[in-house]
């Protein structure tokens, strides 16, 4: 127990084609709940899970699509301050794994530089309707330079180890960059009530 | 990513992106009406959009082509008995116009060359064949154009070398960036096509905190103001820290300054006296002298000499109450551009169940005769859904539909990318709003913002500059005088301290607030948005989307806050989504009485722990007198009593 | 309406925040616990480190703890290598900073960091000093950075010069801050030493040489520094003329050069065969190595201050053995040295002489340029013209209309007299709330013009009737005056300092509000008091005459004493020799 709230607060967006996943892994780490009900999750815009990695308190703020992929219409605003992108496809769907060069492009076009990529297979428990081979989803993401793990959100197979190994790696870089972290932009509700004419007259 | 069909019947209908659409979607999404927002566009936010270097070049191209003719479809077979179909325009190119693109820098990087080939000048031989016809010119043409002339210019240069020019080789010389720099750095620019700023007590501002939206962007504070007076760049102090460091300003302008604003604050008689007067007259009155009276009337109140007096000091209220919120000047500008914010309150759509659409239009209304009333609309590829409501941006309705302004107003807009600040400070990271004021008689005042690399909207090493107006003339009528002389550019001349401009794009957009809030040729609930205004601020969008959602929806509230994750309750589970299932067993297990007893226990021990603090007291005790030593010390500084 | 969100009630939302509030407590309990118990069992380990860090980040005034951890630390020191060591105090340091992030303002916390920071075997100062600035440009005023940044500049030895640059920064951002000021008063003089010789300008002094010891320095600046300082802080007072810390700085930079200290006086009386000594600045004689030389001589005398209630005084008198000096026909040399300051003063007492004295006058010393001065007059009467400036655009400033006042005074004050009253009057009505202390400003500020004037007449003679004095002020200048003249003013009490007036033959008091008459006390040479339509009401207060041997002539006459039953009986037994009594 500390009585702060976290050490690192990491922002981590899932991508990838409609109906591969994204929202159950989400679930089922944060909530441990599978199938997450048919009401879809109106009003959530992101879920946040705290875990301890090495005695420090991670914050990790999961952010789901919203359903805005269904058209190919996400925001690039939705990429901009990602620490960690999930780029998820359905291993038992040739399509949604085709489709990722064309994520690739969205990342390169609208992600922050240092986002840290992990490429998710995910489905494997549905093992016998596989369309998209092991060996040619390590390959790919070897190539283009991403982590790569096959996960069921159903049987929680790795889930817990995505996102660990995630925090884990932004750790890792956080320590790394550390002093570039410190850029501290205002946001609005958090206003100073500084009055600047004079030091009483004013508001 | 494959498409699938929509569904076919929503509540609100919202085509196009921008702002006010966007807004209005968030606003009706929240609420819990099915919102289906569609952009014929392949990005989000039309007119307030932001893109890349690549990406701008691709929207000036499409803005040269011509425009495909219009070719109404027939889709009379999907209308019933005593149905018309209203048919929306599929180009919204008539928004845009002038468009003029200039290069400045040279095509490639020149590693070969000798250091001392400062290739600042780009000479004035070449401005005649530059600006002839540039609307059709290929911007990479105009790159080639440019390093023949360039190369002249070089020998011309070794042959008799200026004074200056040797200056200028004593300095360390910095190297210009190159066309091909930008376009291989071009994704970290994000370049608006509209220039605004955020006031920080703004509606705009305010709405992004009421409705949690603002967690979706970051924002940065403007730095400084800057004016333009007497060919020169001033900073114009506004705060309390400002006009105690201002080097420009006497301590007697000082005073007069913060005691002129200081009293602004307060409506007086006085003040009232003035009424319906110009506001330069009350400013003449006050005997501030020439410095501060264009400090009060360009800089802070923003308006133009013949403004009356209540309305400059309305101006000059608001900026003052925006002063100090977030930083020392009143305005925020969002890291990444202001394409970003209507995506955010689109994200906010999403994320209440709203249906996202891109690359995808509304052709027609349909009407019902004998209610004049919208039913459905029918899209892009034929299907018709049906809608209670639908809202459209004003460039997908036909000029005879509706009711604007004649003749149309027009903004006139310059995009200058340079390779230095027009006032260089301490920090090269400064977000600077300029004013500068009408430089000739009959000239329109133009609002200037520079954007430093680390607003996410240009490669380090360069500045993004936009420049606004009212059109007098064509955006390049307007603002290229302005241009050349603040910036060094071919046109320019003894411009050796300003800034060089690398890049530069001219154009026209139809100013949104020409746009009459009634009175189109339209069924009762189909609502016009209009597009980007000239105003610095966002108050006309923001005021707009309220608007059509309380004819709407007159009982709903306006963007009530999102709620916070952990406050949603989730289908199927009661439990909070913070804690996990073994300790909440844990909780359920304690009897009331048991909780109850264990209170008291800790209240008896945290009594305990409060003698034990005392004690240690003591020592602290030790301590403050140290502190209390300082106390007396600075005392001595306040008395000598 | 469909596809609302479901949102927990108000009371879901009090009711879970509850229940998280009890989950900690019942954990920081026990936490707590197992501390005490730990420390009792003088258990110095990890696990305790952990449990201090827990309940430390949530409550970071809880000083037993600190203790417990830094007793913790202290024994880890003794069994890990410097290395470990160094690890261990960087990770302190590092859960400091977490805890400093909760609460900027927690004494326990910076104190202890202190602490670690001293005993880090290799300290990262420059790390140190950038927390101290992010936590300042939060707030600058938290005094317990200010602390922590003072140990910090001190251990890793800033140079001045970069010190003045912070208190640049911090000024430029908000000048509104004493702390700024008072710091940049201490480097100042550091960095910026005035000049021995007054005339020659003042250099920046190069880099290359040390900085400037803290024993060498004076507390003045040299004249060009002071220029630009002035500049500086008129802007601030220009800015925002509310702003007292500008115009507080403003005043020191004015102030006057410290007095020499020495003996600015020695006086004797043949009569009393006494002697009188008036220092510069109040002090103790009977420790500071006082030694009377007479005729070459030194004297076993006693120093005495004149009035019981002063161990320290700027006045002290001693009597001589009976019969050194009484016989008229002889001269004496006299000396008094200040052993400890090295200092003395000659006085002769020639033949025929009752008394004789040796001193600098007030008008010699320029003792009442005031609070200001030792500037060249240029300076200051351009500093009275900004001023000057400034007060006709805010006519009703009383920062500003009491620093004209001060440049008045340090400038003439005999010139400026009538504008200084003026402004004196404005400033009680536009700050109603320190009349009273405008008063007695403005009553020492009439003193000093008195005490001139009569210097410059060369009399004993003091006289300062109805100028609505209500304090006494710098009676130690008095000594020698023989006849003073404080009627029609508003004195409550003529002070225990009044003793100083050893000379004093007449006093006239008529029409005050005296009611006290303490310092009227062992006067040796009083003769007449005037006290007519004062407040003096039991003859208790009259005491203190008894002790002036030579009184002879008391006016009481509208004095609520004179109404006392037996009251010329009870006189007459209180002060017998008092021969012309008014009642």
């Amino acid at each position: 127990m500390s009585m702060e709230d976290y050490d690192y607060l990491f922002k981590i967006v899932l991508i990838g084609n409609a109906g591969v996943g994204k929202t159950c892994l989400v679930r089922r780490f944060t909530q441990g709940l599978f199938p997450p009900g048919q009401g879809a999750t109106i009003g959530v815009d992101f879920m946040i899970k705290t875990v301890e990695i090495k005695g420090e308190k991670v914050k990790l703020q999961i952010w789901d699509t919203a359903g805005q992929e269904r058209f190919r219409s996400i925001t690039q605003s939705y990429y901009r301050s990602a620490n960690a992108l999930i780029l998820t496809y359905d291993i038992t769907c040739e399509d949604s794994f085709r489709c990722l060069p064309e994520w690739l492009r969205e990342i390169e076009q609208y992600a922050n530089n240092q986002v840290v990529t992990i490429l998710v297979g995910n489905k494997i428990d549905l093992a016998e309707k596989r369309e998209v081979l092991r060996q040619r989803a390590e390959d790919f993401a070897e190539a283009q330079s991403m982590l790569y793990l096959e996960t069921s959100a159903k049987e929680s197979d790795n889930v817990e180890k995505l996102f660990l190994d995630l925090a884990c790696e932004l750790i890792r870089e956080a320590k790394q960059n550390k002093l570039d972290n410190n850029d501290t932009a205002p946001m609005p509700g958090e206003g100073k009530t500084i009055s600047y004419l004079s030091c009483c007259s004013l508001n | 990513m494959a498409a699938e069909d929509l569904p076919s019947e929503f509540d609100v209908v919202i085509l196009g992106t921008g702002l006010t659409e966007s807004v209005a979607a968030a606003a009706f999404s929240r609420v819990g009406q099915r919102v289906l927002h569609v952009d014929r566009r392949s990005y989000y936010a039309g007119n307030w959009a932001s893109f890349t270097f690549s990406g701008l070049l691709t929207w000036i191209q499409q803005h040269h082509e011509e425009p495909l003719p219009e070719e109404a479809q027939d889709w009379s077979s999907l209308l019933e008995e005593g149905e018309e179909l209203i048919h929306l325009s599929h180009s919204d190119c008539a928004s845009i116009r002038n468009l003029q693109v200039f290069c400045f820098t040279s095509e490639e990087d020149e590693e070969e060359e000798a250091p001392n080939t400062t290739e600042e000048e780009t000479g004035g031989a070449a401005e005649d064949s530059e600006c002839a016809d540039s609307t059709e010119e290929e911007t990479k043409e105009t790159g080639e154009e440019e390093e023949e002339v360039r190369e002249e210019e070089e020998v011309r240069e070794e042959e008799q070398t200026t004074p200056s020019a040797a200056l200028r080789q004593s300095e360390p010389t910095k190297k210009k960036i190159s066309y091909a720099q930008l376009l291989k750095e071009g994704r970290r620019f994000n370049i608006d096509l509209v220039s605004k700023l955020m006031y920080s007590r703004g509606s705009l501002v305010d709405l992004l905190i009421k409705s949690n939206v603002s967690r979706y962007a970051e924002f940065k504070n403007v730095t400084r103001i800057l004016t333009y007076r007497d060919r020169q760049v001033e900073q114009v102090p506004c705060s309390r820290a400002d006009v105690f460091a201002s080097r420009q300003l006497s301590v007697v302008e000082k005073r007069k300054l913060m005691r002129f604003l200081t009293s602004c604050v307060e409506e007086t008689e006085e003040q009232r006296a003035y009424n319906g007067r110009p506001y330069l007259e009350f400013l003449r009155d006050r005997q501030l002298g020439d410095n501060l009276q264009h400090f009060l009337l360009h800089s802070i109140a923003m308006v133009t000499e013949d403004t009356p007096t209540e309305e400059g000091l309305a101006s000059t209220r608001h900026f003052l109450r925006c002063l100090g919120r977030y930083g020392n000047t009143p305005f925020l500008f969002p890291v990444y551009g202001l394409g970003e914010i209507p995506q955010c309150f689109c994200r906010m759509c999403a994320v209440f169940g709203g249906i996202y659409c891109l690359r995808h239009s509304v052709d027609g209304v349909v009407v019902d005769r004998d209610s004049n009333r919208c039913k459905a609309v029918i899209d892009s590829r034929g299907q018709r859904i049906t809608c209670s409501h639908f809202v459209v941006e004003e460039g997908y309705v036909a000029a005879d539909r509706k009711r604007v302004a004649t003749p149309t107003r027009f903004l006139s807009r310059a995009v200058l990318i340079t390779d230095g600040s027009i006032l260089p400070s301490d920090s090269d990271q400064q977000v600077s709003m300029v004013t500068v004021p009408p430089i000739a008689a009959g000239c329109p005042a133009v609002k200037m913002v520079e954007l430093c690399s680390s607003t996410m909207t240009c490669m380090p090493g360069t500045y993004l500059v936009h420049l606004t107006c009212q059109s007098v003339g064509s955006a390049y009528e307007d603002l290229s005088p302005v241009v050349t002389r603040m910036f060094r550019t071919p046109e320019s001349h003894d411009q050796e301290t300003c800034p060089s401009v690398l890049w530069c794009l001219y154009f026209n957009m139809t100013d949104g607030s020409g746009l009459e809030a009634e009175g189109h040729n339209l069924p009762s609930n189909v609502y016009v948005c209009s597009g980007p205004d000239g105003d610095l601020g966002h108050e006309l969008a923001i005021r707009q989307a309220e608007s059509i959602f309380q004819k709407i929806l007159p009982e709903e509230d306006f963007c009530p806050p999102a709620p916070n994750p952990e406050d949603i309750i989730y289908d199927g589970d009661n439990t909070s989504s913070s804690a996990g299932g073994e300790e909440e067993k844990e909780e359920n297990d304690g009897v009331a009485e048991e909780e109850k007893q264990e209170e008291e226990k800790e209240m008896l021990e945290e009594e305990k722990e409060m003698l034990e603090e005392e004690k240690e007291m003591l020592e602290e005790e030790k301590e403050m007198l140290e502190e209390e030593k300082e106390v007396l010390e600075e005392q001595n500084l306040q008395t000598e009593e | 309406m469909h596809g609302r969100v479901k949102i927990k009630s108000t009371a879901q939302q009090e009711e879970e925040k509850r229940k998280e509030r009890e989950k900690k407590l019942k954990i920081y309990v026990a936490a707590r616990d197992a501390c005490f118990s730990k420390r009792k069992e003088g258990i110095w380990d990890d696990e305790a480190l952990q449990l201090t860090q827990q309940l430390l980040s949530s409550n970071p005034d809880f000083a037993t703890l600190w203790n417990y951890r830094r007793e913790i630390l202290m024994h880890l020191e003794t069994v890990k290598d410097e290395d470990e060591v160094q690890k261990i105090y960087e990770a302190e340091l590092s859960f400091l900073e977490s805890c400093l992030k909760v609460n900027p303002k927690s004494y326990g916390s910076w104190h202890h960091r202190g602490w670690v920071s001293a005993r880090l075997p290799r300290p990262d100062w420059a790390r140190e000093l950038s927390l101290c600035d992010r936590c300042l440009s939060l707030d600058d005023r938290n005094f317990h950075c200010w602390d922590y940044r003072r140990m910090v500049v001190k251990m890793s030895g800033v140079p001045v010069d970069q010190e003045l640059g912070f208190t640049d920064r911090l000024i430029g951002s908000n000048f509104s801050n004493y702390s700024s000021w008072h710091y940049r008063s201490t480097l100042l003089p550091l960095l910026h030493p005035e000049s021995p010789e007054p005339p020659s300008p003042c250099r920046e002094p190069p880099h290359s040489s040390p900085p400037p010891s803290p024993q060498t320095h004076s507390h003045r600046v040299c004249e060009e520094q002071l220029l630009k300082e002035y500049e500086l802080v008129q802007n601030a007072f220009f800015t925002d003329p509310n702003d007292q810390s500008a115009w507080f700085y403003y005043r020191w930079l004015l102030g006057r050069a410290e007095r020499e200290e020495m003996i600015s006086c020695v006086y004797v009386s043949r009569d009393e065969e006494r002697v009188a000594v008036a220092f510069s600045r109040p002090v103790n004689a009977q420790s500071v190595g006082l030694l009377l030389v007479l005729d070459g001589q030194p004297q076993r005398v006693e120093w005495r201050s004149v009035h019981p209630r002063f161990k320290h005084s700027p006045v002290w008198i001693c009597d001589l053995p009976p019969g050194t000096i009484s016989d008229i026909t002889n001269e004496h040399n006299l000396t008094v040295h200040w052993t400890e300051k090295h200092t003395h003063r000659d006085c002769a007492l020639y033949t025929g002489r009752t008394e004789s004295w040796c001193r600098d006058s007030a008008t010699d010393q320029e003792l009442f340029r005031s609070e200001l001065s030792v500037e060249k007059t240029s300076v200051l009467q351009s500093e009275l013209q900004s001023c000057n400036q400034l007060q006709e655009l805010e006519p009703l400033n009383k920062w500003c209309l009491l620093t004209i006042i001060l440049l008045m005074r340090a400038l003439d004050p005999l010139g400026y007299e009538k504008e200084t009253l003026a402004h004196f009057q404005t400033l009680k009505e536009v700050d109603s709330m320190r009349s009273a202390y405008y008063g007695d400003l403005c009553s020492k500020f009439m003193i000093e013009n008195t005490i001139l004037k009569m210097e410059y007449a060369e009399v004993r003679v003091f006289s300062i009737s109805d100028k609505n004095l209500t304090t006494l002020c710098h009676l130690d200048q008095l000594l020698l005056v023989t006849h003073i003249n404080l009627s029609s003013n508003q004195l409550q009490q003529l002070p225990p300092q009044f003793a100083m007036l050893q000379c004093l033959e007449v006093l006239e008091a008529d029409n005050n509000s005296i009611e006290n008459l303490e310092g009227v006390y062992h006067l040796p040479k009083l003769e007449e008091v005037l006290l007519k339509n004062n407040k003096i009401s039991t003859l208790a207060d009259l005491q203190p005459l008894a002790s002036c041997p030579k009184l002879k002539r008391l006016d009481l006459r509208g004095n609520p004493v004179t109404q006392t039953a037996n009251i010329e009986s009870e006189l007459a037994e209180l002060l017998p020799s008092v021969t012309d009594l008014l009642l």
